[in-house]
């Protein structure tokens, strides 16, 4: 029995490989296959060659001379960034570096700008400074939603079909359809420059993070000031859902016979929810909690650039709008890891939680 | 016609009639609830506002919408006219073609005792009414109507000057006149109030420092001072365009003009006020009601298109997987497994990013943003349908069906669709909002299809800010984001009603 267990998670764990490389093999198609690198690295070689042929004229050099220096130059720089080699030797090798975690050198300013650093820098360190933001707004966010949602959906699934069920699935209606991104242009404008009780700087998150080790009281009461109002907003507009998923998942043993039992018994509410409703549905919860806390590593890109947060989701845009393969490549690749791989923990926690679940 | 043939088409119409039968069930008893009531209600709502604006807008709007020439008469960013109602003061908006109110030939003259004119002359006078304490934004004239042919072989050489009569009697000259020839005036087709000129002029007749006039030349121009302040001075303004015909015979001008050969004829003159319209304007002073208008008609089809061709994908994959089994079903639940682990919105920006610079029509570029997003998106109801096809597949009446010789797709389409078409229609509308939210949300980050969607116009209202802009533009703000709103939470709750009407039917089952 574990035998087969053991093999299945190991089929699930190379299919998930592949899906890995293909995701990336994926990627570095549309990047170079549209064309999309190509027009960047042009773009860059043109700028470069402006400013050598500037350099040039400034130094008197007679006008034949400069043109044959500027050619020259120029099939150098077609070299170095690779524009002899089609898409394929240029972009997927670099796909597949990232396979191995070497993800390369940042490669744009506009990069190095979220990060708050100078180039050069590795695309590695880039992610990792970037990503205690992101979890500082958006899995901090989910974490709350979580608590809350796994304390109330219960109560919520005993009650169906009454005024406060109506309501909530209401509220879930109003949120899934109102972009969280508007709820926060709407929430900086009220409360950052009408009412001046929130920031409408974010960037300064940077430095809050940055004195964390040295000066870590200060630094958290940094952090909650300038935290507070996105992590609220996403809260809002997030806690629909999850209200709406677990309630769901509950409503399906709410009025199971067991349950009807512990309560005749007299037992507490609260001990019936833990008990007799959460851990029999602790696997569905499982996955939502963990996909939802995996998917938020990635960052929102909208709501962050809404708030001008430099996390995740600013470097993702960062990235694309200036045509930075190398960090979009490793971006794409660390997300679609750890989402890979809370799915492959799942699969584990499922047959540890669930004595059910035999292969 | 053999009475066998008439047996058949007759059971025909009757299980055509069951359908359609069941069909109105569902819808009446989604009518029974309040949110599929409300969903239902905003939908048709929503399409007749639609047809309303395919039918009344231009036909060109996407094109007339970027081109910024087209909306130089509008004031740029100023509210709705309504707020007036709401106690907000409003300097009106008036726009006006005029003809000549004065024209003649005059040896030597002063018009409104500021200008010595000589020659042919014509004038063009607007009567401007300022009520409320409020500034109107600026002064232009638009050249409606002339030609430039040359009068005895010679191009006339034109000066213009444009002057406001106060209603304290203080005459300012608001533009700096310059000898044109003819046909460059009325190629530009646009005189301007000059901001430096105006400057100068108010700074002589209200005694302050040049500087201090230069930073409100407007404001004064319609104003009075009040200690420090600038202060709407109300009253009606007289504006003039004097036009001063030179290099040519004044007397073969006067007849040019008459018979309509050559020289000015019409004028448009605008006063730009301080609100505009139902919807306010923008900064390019795009008028927000026709964008807003728009926007109806480009929510529905980017919605419809994404969540139908989903779904379509969707129920076709699940029935094939669920049917055929064996590696058919293992090919498409593995697509399934890797797109599922797709970061979908980093890789949606990037297409968006890519397609904006192709040379394709708006809309080419909006559905290939949103047919990625179908192709990415369609793997969670195939999961689904799959497995309610399996169920089906063991059923006796299928079995039956190949026992009698019919064809796998006769199966699939005539006997396993129709059973599960209505939780995939109940999934499909859920999958609207997520195909106009998508298309927002790309538009706020920037991203051009060049269709003045309520997202375009989001996002246009966000860079103005962005760069400076006050945040106080509501009716930018809040109109797109509301309609996103409205018509997202219709199918939502349109969704939400079906699915507990469709659930408990297939559990029946």
């Amino acid at each position: 029995m574990a035998g087969r267990t053991a093999s299945v998670l190991a089929r699930r764990a190379v299919f998930l490989t592949i899906a890995l490389i293909l995701i990336m093999i994926l990627t570095a198609a549309i990047i170079g296959a549209s064309g999309y690198d190509e027009k960047v690295i042009r773009a860059i070689i043109g700028t470069e060659l402006q400013a050598y042929r500037q350099s040039l004229q400034r130094q008197n050099i007679p006008a034949t001379e400069i043109q044959k220096l500027v050619e020259q130059r120029k099939q150098e720089l077609i070299e170095i960034y690779g524009l002899n080699k089609p898409w394929t030797a240029r972009v997927l090798p670099m796909a597949f570096r990232a396979l191995k975690l070497d993800l390369g050198y940042v490669k744009s300013r506009a990069v190095a700008d979220v990060v708050g650093k100078q180039l050069p820098l590795s695309v590695k360190d880039a992610i990792l400074t970037v990503l205690p933001r992101t979890i500082v707004m958006l899995t901090v966010a989910e974490l709350i939603c979580a608590a809350i949602a796994l304390r109330l959906a219960p109560l919520i699934a005993y009650k169906r079909g009454s005024l406060l069920d109506k309501s909530v699935i209401a509220y879930a209606a109003f949120t899934n359809a109102l972009p969280i991104w508007w709820l926060g242009l709407i929430a900086i404008f009220l409360f950052g420059y009408e009412l001046r009780i929130a920031p409408t700087d974010y960037r300064i998150v940077i430095k809050y993070i940055n004195e964390f080790t040295s000066n870590p009281g200060d630094a958290m009461i940094g952090l909650l000031k300038v935290s507070w109002l996105p992590v609220t907003v996403v809260v809002i507009g997030l806690l629909g859902g999850w209200l709406y998923g677990i309630r769901a998942i509950a409503i399906r043993v709410v009025n199971e016979d067991y349950v009807y039992v512990a309560k005749a018994k007299g037992l507490p509410e609260e001990i019936v929810v833990k008990r007799y409703i959460l851990r029999v549905i602790l696997g569905p919860v499982l996955t939502i909690v963990i996909l939802a806390l995996a998917g938020s590593i990635g960052g929102f890109i909208i709501t962050e650039s809404v708030f001008d947060w430099p996390g995740m989701g600013s470097l993702y845009y960062a990235a694309i709008t200036s045509g930075d393969a190398p960090t979009l490549i490793g971006l794409i690749y660390i997300t679609t890891l750890v989402y890979i791989l809370a799915r492959f923990t799942l699969e584990v926690l499922y047959i540890l939680v669930d004595p059910r679940v035999r292969y | 016609m053999s009475t066998k043939a008439a047996e058949v088409r007759k059971r025909m119409a009757k299980a055509r009639s069951e359908r359609f039968r069941e069909a109105r069930e569902i819808l009446d008893e989604v009518w029974r609830s309040l949110m599929g009531k409300t969903g239902l209600i905003l939908i048709v709502f929503l399409v007749i506002v639609s047809i309303y604006a395919l039918v009344s807008m231009p036909p060109n709007i996407v094109k007339l919408w970027n081109d910024p020439k087209a909306w130089e008469d509008n004031p740029s960013v100023v509210p709705p006219t309504w707020v007036s109602y709401f106690g907000t003061p409003v300097a009106p908006h008036v726009a006006k073609v005029l003809k000549p109110s004065q024209q003649g030939v005059y040896s030597s003259a002063m018009i409104e005792n500021a200008v010595p004119v000589a020659g042919f002359v014509q004038v063009f006078s607007l009567d401007y009414r300022l009520d409320a304490k409020a500034f109107p934004q600026d002064i232009i004239a638009k050249i409606v109507d002339a030609s430039a042919n040359p009068v005895g072989g010679v191009q006339p050489i034109v000066t213009v000057y444009m002057i406001v009569k106060r209603p304290d009697g203080l005459v300012v000259m608001v533009n700096s006149p310059a000898p044109q020839p003819l046909k460059d005036i009325i190629a530009a087709g646009v005189i301007r109030l000059d901001p430096a000129q105006t400057a100068a002029s108010l700074a002589a007749a209200f005694n302050i420092s040049l500087t201090e006039a230069q930073a409100q030349p407007i404001r004064l121009l319609f104003g009075k001072l009040v200690g420090n302040r600038v202060e709407p001075l109300l009253g009606t303004y007289k504006i003039d365009l004097i036009l001063m015909y030179g290099g040519v015979d004044p007397h073969s001008m006067e007849q040019a003009v008459k018979q309509g050969t050559s020289g000015i004829q019409s004028v448009k003159m605008i006063v730009k006020g301080s609100a505009y319209g139902l919807m306010g304007t923008d900064y390019v002073g795009h008028d927000l009601w026709l964008g807003l208008l728009f926007g109806f008609p480009a929510a529905l089809a980017v919605g419809f298109f994404g969540a139908v061709t989903a779904a379509l994908i969707g129920m076709i994959m699940g029935v094939i997987s669920g049917y055929y089994g064996g590696w058919v079903d293992e090919l498409i639940q593995r697509t399934v497994d890797v797109l599922g682990n797709i970061p979908l919105l980093p890789i949606l920006v990037l297409i968006g990013v890519i397609v904006q610079e192709w040379n394709i029509s708006p809309w080419a570029r909006l559905f290939i943003i949103i047919g990625v997003l179908v192709l990415v998106s369609w793997g969670g109801l195939t999961i689904i349908v799959r497995s309610m096809v399996l169920s089906i597949k063991s059923e006796p009446y299928i079995e039956a069906a190949k026992a009698v010789g019919a064809s796998n797709t006769r199966i699939m389409f005539r006997h396993i669709v129709p059973q599960i078409l209505p939780y995939v229609f109940a999934n499909l509308v859920f999958s609207v909002p997520a195909a106009i939210l998508t298309e927002a949300g790309l538009s706020i980050l920037g991203i051009r299809h060049g269709l003045p969607t309520w997202g375009a116009i989001l996002s246009d209202a966000e860079a103005y800010v962005r760069s400076g802009g006050s945040y106080a533009v509501w009716w930018w703000i809040l109109p797109p984001g509301i309609l996103i709103g409205i018509t997202s939470v219709a199918f939502v709750f349109l969704g939400l009603a079906l699915e507990t009407v469709v659930e408990p039917r297939l559990r029946r089952r």
